[in-house]
């Protein structure tokens, strides 16, 4: 039977899920986009409604599978979708905007202990020149959530930003979520 | 003769050998003695306040002094050599970046788990302490290390480094484990231990290793293979 693993991309609406999973797939993304008919409609003309879809084929690895979440807490249902054999998490902020951490806020009020279990990697997408202050902010609000992940500036239609994230995604995998052997192999007073 | 023994900095973990007091200390319980001669006053009400709720969890009773003789002495290795200090006494040094300083040195200001550690050691140990193995090979406990968030700017970091902060990210990692998981030489991830912790961004614990641990040996995780492969497919080297 083909081994199948899971990325998520979370985010607020326009964060850059879409594009990512469009970057990585292998398969022509599933996208639910519809058009925006709220004041979404200022800053894009299409939101992802329901889950954005991607494939990444891993030889005899399997397939990664790629999805990207509403980070609004209405769609927290979805979650439950694919939580079987997630790997890791991606949590994506719009930098260029406004509200960019409002929109953090309720993606990690909404998610923060499913985050806690996953290597994540919190990208600022969308303006490169995004200060140190904003990295830092939302370091502090991944701190109050007691989530530890790192902030990295992106443009999430670069694929080498992509490769970043994917690159210290699997590092905290690969090296920090494997503690099995080691509890069995230190015993303690 | 004079009794006084110098001290300069970096002052190393003393196991004495058994002293007159140790040694009357073994029939007739009394408290052991801690001293610390060269703690401010609210360092040592810090102190007294962190012994009345430490009490519970030692086996024998302890109790800070002044003038009198004590048993083991605690020393500020930051405010510059304290002076003379009683031979044959155990000493253990603390410092507000204790890493810089040699194995076994108590971060300050005093933790509590690190000060039960100590105390419960050091009593265990009185009666043999001539067999305690010495510094070099190791302190009382060992301190492990756990992330509480990643830098804003690791990126300028060394790249080895980043390994180790992903290695702490979840759970707490002794150097030498950090070392053995991420291939990074143990003095590279000293190095940034020190430097997460001058930045108070990594939470240390200590604990008491049996005697029978094994040293962790270079391992491949569950996930190597897996991270390998999307490296590979993608173009980051693993």
């Amino acid at each position: 039977m083909t081994q199948t693993h899971k990325i998520v991309f979370i985010g607020e609406p326009g964060a850059g899920k879409t594009t990512c999973i469009a970057a990585l797939s292998h398969v022509p993304p599933v996208s639910t986009d519809v058009a925006c008919t709220d004041e979404l409609a200022e800053r894009k003309a299409t939101t992802t409604v329901a889950l954005d879809y991607g494939e990444l084929h891993l030889g005899d690895q399997g397939r990664l599978l790629l999805y990207g979440l509403p980070g609004q807490s209405r769609f927290r249902f979805m979650f439950d979708v694919v939580r079987e054999g997630l790997l890791g998490a991606v949590v994506l902020v719009d930098a260029s905007s406004a509200t960019a951490m409002e929109g953090l806020a309720e993606t990690l009020d909404t998610y923060a202990p499913e985050l806690g279990q996953l290597p994540c990697v919190l990208a600022l997408n969308k303006d490169a020149r995004a200060g140190e202050d904003l990295r830092q902010a939302c370091l502090d609000l991944l701190r109050r959530h007691g989530l530890v992940a790192p902030a990295i500036v992106v443009d999430a239609r670069r694929r080498e930003d992509i490769i970043r994230m994917f690159d210290l995604l699997f590092m905290q995998l690969e090296l920090g979520f494997d503690d099995t052997e080691a509890r069995e192999a230190n015993a303690w007073a | 003769m004079s009794t006084e023994r110098p001290v300069d900095r970096p002052l190393p973990l003393v196991h004495a050998t058994e002293s007159p007091t140790m040694a009357a200390l073994r029939t007739p319980r009394r408290a052991y003695r801690l001293a610390c001669p060269n703690f401010g006053a609210d360092e040592i009400k810090a102190l007294r306040s962190m012994f009345s709720l430490l009490q519970h969890h030692l086996k024998q009773p302890w109790e800070i002094v002044q003038d009198a003789e004590a048993d083991l002495l605690i020393v500020n290795l930051d405010s510059g050599p304290p002076g003379s200090l009683p031979p044959e006494v155990p000493v253990i040094g603390c410092a507000l970046k204790p890493r810089q300083h040699p194995s076994g040195t108590l971060h300050r200001p005093l933790r509590a788990g690190e000060l039960l550690a100590l105390l419960t050691e050091q009593a265990g140990s009185a009666p043999v302490a001539a067999e305690v193995p010495p510094p070099s090979v190791g302190g009382l406990a060992e301190r492990r290390f756990r992330l509480l968030a990643w830098p804003a700017g690791f990126e300028q970091w060394p790249a080895g480094w980043h390994r180790v902060l992903a290695s702490i990210s979840r759970e707490a990692r002794s150097p030498a484990d950090i070392a053995a998981r991420t291939g990074v030489p143990e003095a590279e991830v000293g190095r940034c231990l020190d430097k997460l912790e001058s930045d108070g961004l990594v939470d240390v614990m200590v604990f008491h290793p049996r005697p029978d641990a094994k040293a962790p040996a270079p391992r491949q995780g569950r996930w190597s293979g897996l991270a390998a492969r999307v490296g590979l497919l993608l173009g980051f080297p693993r």
